[in-house]
């Protein structure tokens, strides 16, 4: 535990400061971070430990002061540039790409390797060695988006160390793992210490920082107050120093709580694990302050007493329930809705007549909640995006005074607001506790907690800890009951750990995990299946059908779907849709068809055409990045812009193929004509570039979590101008070998192929919400569209039925999926 | 100019007003035809259907949604009012009826799949829209149908007191729009949905309820434009109304509406009808070939949607037209 003699300084802070929409997150600070050390980083939530190492790790950007690697000043503007100075971090809520493997994302950090080919096997092995060095079992291939919490932050921890930094970020890296685990992660950490790394140690837990740091630093509101040596410490100075003494501030003193019950919870138990066993019960007019650390589950708890988290339990609520989220901005403030309509959204019932609103009720009523609560804005018509935000938060809390609410739940309901609109916001508090409301009150402010409630409610990794009466308890002691416990037999009950019993939660996830793999690996199968049983079934209602000259017919009339449904895979896969595919058909066609009659040969046609089709996906993509519009809004105007060029061009007359372009759905090397070779030949280009690229990777990565992708350098608008350009290309392929097949091209070529193709992409497993597609799938999916049209005059069924059957078939194929991801844990909500 | 998103009036207005106005008076310098009243209010006719889509379009597209389908729908409820009151011997006002209850169902449907199984609004209506224009097939078994009676011809060419009866239940519809979306319980609903789904649903808007009965208005809407475009052509196709979501859409976004939602009014929707009809109309007066009006209708489309989006951002001072916040990936 001794650091070297002569430390040699990696990194150096100087006067870092850095604020938050005009609040002051660091104030100065200064931190010399040595090479060979473990520092550990401690304070209460909101002290601004989170803030300085995501300006060390280039996630933002201090406003003061400079940090300097090796002595000299550096700019880190960006994950990557953090990346390239050797700084890697582990968040505690890591941002992974949720369709991907542990295996991939372990990469997140490193980059995968820049090889031809991507080599998987190495990539596997590499990460099951880091795995295995953290002593976890999770396996390389496990889907992200399945795995636990503690296991995502086990994956991020990988992805640490094998990017071999030289300064080593760690956030809360003991919070989820078992104890064995934890003992693992110090040997590493001891190692990696020994050959000179540096890590910069954030914990609550003050035994295990005790034990392991050479140094540790106390920040307490933005600065550093006590920066020593671990070997002249102990837990109580780090206490002292943690919460500090504070200028007693004035807190508003609601008059004694009625004896009514107005909330009774018993044994209430979150379905995500968050929480459970939680039994509480609050009185009419009382304040109940429910303190915790970050990830005690305080507020989810806050969320399922208000109805919006599922969770298993006794909730026994006599009146309406208010709830007040944290994130006002993200979950309660309707931007670009005025003031007057922000107050009375939840409060219709009041100023509605009928199915009218009362203007002049509705005024009076917006006008009185901003009088009482004395917001300070021009007038109640302004948009609630140009208040501060104290007076953004006062008019939340009048949205729901507007109910008149028996029962009031509010998630730190003063975070992130002045000194003044505090202070106004705890009177009001104490006003409604005195006017007969019950109000839980969420916070980690300790001194807001100890000064407004009747009674402190401490919460710690998912459990009540400790309750304590008004004046019953001081800071120092809420605080240490909120601490998690130093090692002991409970400590095996991590927040995760509250599924099934044995087999503990790891293991089971990893085995649902296995089963939906097993599902996805099927999707192919399942598809084959299915395309084998209609040829059999047609067959033996026609033997005609399985004749070659006829299934040589059917894989002719899927080629084109198919080409277009690989390319429309990949920029589902980036998150973006095309539906001007069929107008950039019929524009491809007219040049492949004009440049054959001109006498070019096919092989210049089908070139033309493809360049062609770029272009105008290229297009597409230039106008969505330009306009920053959606790429819905973008192709469907160049559906129509692209379909008035064709007729313009050809002037609606049709257009005759030449036999050189015929030829090509006609006859080809062993008897399989050109266009099934272009599709087959497309689709294992795709099988290569989705699997074994990292520009194929890419795409996925984009559309799969963009704020991940930008965290670790994917460029998001290169990668979706690809992805748009070479599905024009696919389509310019497509439009030659469509028309080869019917002869001509026509005013309404091409018409309804969109649906087709993005049907197509959608039955082979593509997401439309971006993150996933392969080339097996699209492949498939074409074979199975282009089957049933081939198959539908079998069985005598009217050609109008096939686009009802393809519509249908896309939206029960994405029913059907919604509803195994409900049945699959772990799964985005 | 008030700064809420969801104000009736605005400098958007003044501009699509004066914008309007500008180009009545181009035309009627260069075109003889444009100054007689009588050819006007004929042209006015065709934009009927158009005019009665974009309000319920605009409820859509504020709730952060698309519908694809309504064109789809207008040809399924004509074909089946037609058929139901020729074939099927329905007397021809409870075919209306009945086509009008086809219309909303069709559209709650759309709305329904959206919110049980998760699926992006586009999505639902690209394959409803192929649906609806198949069953529309279905129903009308390759064939023309006409044979409507004297009464019900009257919407779609009497006049009341000089005044078209199509332009009646245009004005009525847009009456009804304005006053639920700007005065009701239910715009306040959907302004709020549309602006934050998730703040929406934690303030206790029934944000699921509302999406499936902005649908069915939609779809209502669509209905109803299906009675006119069958009163006033006496026949009904299964191809009727080709393209026209995309009229409806682009009358949405020249009103000013932001396709990322929560953005727009319904006076911006008419006066945006109001630009693209007169431009159309104008353009087909002058014998401009409809290619030309195709071309000009879709890059409209786009400009206009792109300074939405500038216009919002600037407004809300970040990026909420940004791509990763639309219709697709809700």
């Amino acid at each position: 535990m001794t650091s070297t003699a002569s430390p040699i300084c990696l990194c150096r802070l100087r006067g870092v400061g850095k604020s938050f929409a005009g609040l002051r997150a660091l104030w100065g600070v200064d931190l010399d971070l040595h090479a060979g050390e473990i520092h550990a980083l401690v304070g209460e939530n909101g002290a601004g430990k989170s803030t300085l190492i995501r300006c060390l790790a280039g996630i933002i950007q201090p406003e003061d002061g400079e940090i300097l690697f090796d002595g000299r000043a550096v700019e880190l503007t960006s994950p990557r540039a953090a990346h390239r100075l050797g700084v890697a971090a582990a968040h505690q809520a890591p941002e992974l790409f949720l369709w991907r493997s542990a295996a991939e994302n372990i990469f997140n950090v490193r980059g995968l390797p820049a090889d031809p080919f991507i080599p998987w096997k190495r990539v596997e092995e590499e990460s099951r060695e880091a795995l295995r060095r953290l002593g976890s079992e999770i396996p390389p291939r496990a889907e992200a988006g399945l795995l636990s919490a503690s296991q995502r932050q086990v994956v991020a921890l990988a992805g640490a160390l094998i990017a071999r930094p030289r300064l080593l970020i760690l956030d809360e890296p003991t919070a989820s793992l078992s104890e064995g685990e934890s003992e693992r992660l110090f040997r590493v950490l001891d190692e990696l210490r020994r050959g000179g790394v540096c890590i910069l140690y954030v914990s609550h837990r003050l035994g295990e920082v005790l034990r392991i740091a050479d140094r540790v630093t106390v920040l307490r509101d933005g600065r550093v107050v006590r920066s020593d040596r671990a070997g002249a410490l102990d837990a109580d100075a780090l206490v002292e120093a943690m919460v500090g003494r504070r200028l007693e501030a004035y807190y508003p003193r609601a008059p004694e709580h009625g004896a009514e019950t107005v909330l009774e919870v018993e044994d209430l138990g979150d379905e995500r694990g968050a929480f459970r066993g939680v039994r509480l019960a609050l009185h009419r007019g009382e304040i109940a302050g429910l303190y915790g650390l970050v990830g005690a589950g305080r507020t989810e708890l806050g969320q399922a007493l208000a109805g919006f988290r599922r969770a298993r339990g006794v909730v026994r609520a006599r009146g309406s329930v208010a709830y007040l989220p944290e994130d006002r901005i993200r979950d309660a403030n309707l931007p670009g809705l005025s003031l007057r309509e922000n107050l009375t959204i939840a409060a219709l019932d009041r100023i509605a007549v009928g199915p009218l609103i009362d203007r002049r009720r509705e005024r009076s009523l917006a006008s009185s909640l901003r009088e009482k609560l004395d917001i300070r804005a021009p007038g109640i018509e302004g948009s609630i995006d140009t208040l501060s935000g104290g007076n953004q938060q006062k008019a939340l809390l009048g949205r729901w005074l507007a109910t008149e609410p028996e029962i009031l739940i509010l998630d730190e309901p003063t975070q992130g607001i002045d000194v003044g609109a505090r202070a106004e916001i705890h009177r009001l508090i104490a006003d409604l506790a005195a006017g007969g409301c019950g109000i839980l009150l969420i916070s980690s402010d300790l001194s807001e907690v100890l000064g407004m409630s009747h009674r402190v409610i401490v919460m710690r990794e998912g459990r009540i800890a400790a309750c304590f009466a008004s004046g019953e308890a001081g800071e120092e002691d809420v605080g240490r009951a909120a601490l998690p416990e130093e090692r002991g037999p409970s400590r095996r009950h991590s927040p995760d750990a509250s599924g099934p019993p044995p087999p503990a939660r790891g293991a089971w996830s990893d085995r649902a995990s296995a089963r939906l793999a097993r599902f996805l690996g099927q999707r192919e199968a399942a598809l084959a299946a299915v395309i084998a049983a209609i040829i059999i079934a047609t067959g033996w209602r026609s033997s005609r059908f399985l004749a070659w000259e006829s299934l040589r017919d059917v894989a002719c009339d899927t080629a084109p779907l198919a080409l277009a449904a690989l390319g429309q895979t990949l920029v589902i896969a980036c998150g973006a849709i095309d539906i001007s595919i069929g107008s950039m058909l019929a524009l491809c066609a007219a040049a492949a068809a004009l440049m054959a009659n001109a006498g070019c040969g096919a092989a210049f046609a089908v070139a033309g055409a493809a360049a062609l089709g770029s272009l105008l996906g290229a297009v597409n993509a230039a106008i969505s990045t330009a306009g920053r519009l959606h790429p819905i809004i973008t192709t469907l105007g160049t559906l129509g812009i692209y379909r008035a060029l064709f007729l313009e061009w050809t002037d609606r007359r049709w257009l005759y193929l030449p036999d050189t372009l015929l030829d090509l759905a006609r006859s080809g090397p062993f008897g399989v004509p050109v266009s099934v070779w272009g599709a087959l030949i497309a689709a294992g280009l795709f099988f290569h570039f989705l699997g074994g690229t990292r520009a194929g990777r890419a795409c996925l990565k984009v559309g799969d979590n963009p704020r991940a992708a930008l965290a670790h350098g994917l460029r998001i608008e290169s990668t979706r101008w690809l992805a748009f350009a070479i599905l024009g290309g696919c389509v310019g392929l497509a439009a030659v070998f469509y028309t080869a097949r019917y002869g001509t091209v026509q005013n309404n070529t091409g018409m309804g192929f969109e649906l087709q193709v993005i049907a197509a992409a959608v039955l082979g497993g593509a997401h439309v919400a971006g993150g996933r597609g392969t080339a097996a799938g699209a492949l498939l999916g074409a074979a199975l569209i282009g089957l049933l049209a081939s198959a539908r005059p079998v069985w005598g069924i009217h050609e109008r039925w096939q686009l009802v059957g393809v519509g249908a078939l896309m939206l029960g194929a994405l029913a059907l999926e919604t509803a195994i991801a409900r049945l699959s844990p772990g799964r985005r909500p | 100019m008030s700064g809420s998103a969801s104000s009736p009036w605005g400098s958007r207005q003044t501009v699509l007003l004066a914008a309007a106005l500008v180009l009545a008076a181009f035309f009627a310098v260069i075109s003889e035809e444009f100054r007689s009243p009588s050819v006007l209010l004929d042209q006015s006719c065709n934009w009927v259907e158009v005019g009665i889509l974009a309000p319920a379009m605009l409820v859509v597209i504020l709730i952060g949604g698309i519908d694809l389908s309504v064109a789809s729908i207008l040809a399924l409820v004509g074909v089946s009012i037609v058929r139901l009151h020729a074939e099927a011997g329905l007397p021809i006002w409870f075919a209306a009826a009945a086509g009008l209850a086809i219309g909303a169902a069709a559209g709650a449907l759309n709305g329904w799949i959206m919110v049980a199984a998760r699926i992006p609004d586009l999505v639902v209506t690209l394959a409803t829209m192929a649906i609806y224009r198949g069953l529309a097939q279905a129903v009308a078994q390759n064939r023309v149908h006409s044979g409507l009676p004297e009464s019900y011809r009257f919407l779609g060419d009497g006049l009341v007191a000089g005044v078209p009866a199509q332009w009646l239940v245009l004005i009525a519809v847009w009456a009804v729009l304005y006053t639920a979306v700007h005065h009701g319980r239910f715009g306040r609903t959907i302004y709020g949905t549309g602006s934050s789904e998730r703040a929406a649903r934690l303030a206790r808007v029934p944000t699921a309820r509302v999406r499936v009965m902005a649908y069915a208005l939609s779809g209502l809407a669509a209905a109803v434009a299906a009675i006119l475009f069958t009163a006033r052509s006496n026949t009904a196709r299964s191809d009727d109304a080709l393209g026209f979501e995309l009229d409806a859409i682009t009358c949405v976004v020249l009103g000013g509406a932001s396709i990322a939602g929560g953005r727009g009014s319904v006076p911006g929707v008419f006066l945006g009808f109001v630009g693209l009809g007169l431009l159309r109309t104008g353009l087909d007066l002058k014998g401009v070939d409809e290619i030309w009006q195709r071309l000009t209708t879709g890059a409209m489309l786009i400009a206009v949607a792109a300074l939405n989006e500038r216009i919002a951002a600037a407004r809300t001072g970040r990026r909420r037209g940004s791509p990763a916040e639309s219709p697709a990936s809700r």
